[in-house]
């Protein structure tokens, strides 16, 4: 038996607030033997964050809680994590009760019990599905731009080389059989078009994209 | 020994005005092959090709029905040899390009459209097949 004082008490209030106020959902589970953990205290900010209330989700097990929406690999990470009582930390998509997902953060770290043994586990849950989103929206653009500068150089040069080419032979008084003055003009004339649709084509490309990322 | 050239690029206007350049720059002394895609160019190369004759291809990459690449996939085995020399010449400012270009052995330049003066006079200079033009 541990016998507090009047300071350690206030020491343990402190700490106690920061879980119960912190918008990261808090869950502590215990071990059960050799099946696996066990919820036994879920602070507001997860029942908040998953729509479940607290009668729901004591005595459930976390991996079952994330294992239902968690790709294998992750949900691998994590039992291999709590075997070894190693800490991790994975990104994976839940539900709310409603059935809505949502991409969480989540940290898990075992909690030494002060004898050299693991009985508890703390699990740390932060919402990242705008980050997610962000990002998603991120690599879409990204993607876009790259196909954007693949038109740069494969087809906007293709014109342009050729009025360079066209020009050259123009200005070395060139006049052949193969190609009058004439021809090479009317030529210029019409890669220089070809060149002003392209342009225009990237232009309202890349306003599409803008209009996109502004959403 | 005579060096055949072939110049293989989708754009008409592009192929009429690097073959005005080759003849001009004297690359070749016979009038320069046109072909408007890989596939022509390759059928021709399978049905008249002659071990006794050289062969110098200005490769544009972005073609229809078989590009750049496909033809250089298609003229890898053996038969040709050291008689068939590429030189890619292409709108593609991409660094990937040219990085995968020197992947095949055959491939001994790497051009921008369009050719210029300059850049026949540099073919004139390639290891390869300078002693065409000594």
């Amino acid at each position: 038996m541990t016998i507090t004082t009047g300071e350690d008490e206030e020491r343990l209030r402190l700490l106690e607030s920061v879980i119960l106020n912190t918008t990261d959902g808090v869950l502590i589970a215990e071990n059960d033997h050799n099946q696996d953990p066990k919820i036994v205290f879920v602070n507001e900010a997860f029942i908040k964050m998953s729509g479940y209330n607290k009668e729901e989700i004591i005595g459930l097990s976390p991996i079952g809680f994330f294992a239902p929406d968690a790709s294998s690999d992750e949900l691998a990470k994590l039992k291999d994590a709590i075997d070894k009582c190693e800490p991790c930390n994975i990104v994976v998509k839940t539900s709310k009760k409603n059935g809505t997902k949502y991409w969480v953060n989540v940290s898990v770290a075992p909690v030494s019990d002060g004898s050299g043994g693991f009985k508890h586990w703390v699990y740390i849950q932060r919402d990242v599905n705008n980050r997610r989103r962000h990002l998603q929206a991120l690599e879409e653009q990204n993607k876009k731009l790259k196909e954007i500068a693949w038109i740069q150089s494969h087809v906007v040069r293709a014109p342009l080389a050729r009025i360079m080419g066209l020009v050259d032979l123009l200005s070395e008084h060139h006049d052949s059989e193969e190609l009058s003055n004439n021809q090479i003009i009317e030529a210029i004339a019409s890669s220089a078009n070809e060149l002003d649709n392209i342009i225009r084509k990237i232009v309202q490309n890349t306003e599409n994209v803008q209009n996109q990322s502004s959403l | 020994m005579n060096l055949n050239v072939l110049i293989v690029d989708d754009d008409k206007m592009i192929t009429l005005l690097h073959k005005v350049m080759v003849v001009k720059t004297k690359i070749c002394t016979t009038p320069p092959l046109l072909f408007s895609d890989g596939k022509m160019a390759l059928e021709f190369l399978l049905s008249e090709y002659n071990p006794e004759e050289r062969y110098l291809v200005l490769l544009d990459i972005n073609m229809p029905v078989l590009n750049g690449w496909e033809f250089l996939d298609s003229i890898q085995p053996e038969r040709f040899a050291n008689n068939l020399f590429v030189i890619i010449v292409t709108s593609s400012v991409d660094s990937s390009d040219k990085l995968k270009a020197k992947t095949y052995p055959q491939v001994i330049g790497f051009l921008e459209k369009p050719l210029r003066s300059e850049s026949c006079e540099f073919i004139k200079t390639m290891p390869s097949i300078a002693p065409f033009f000594a």
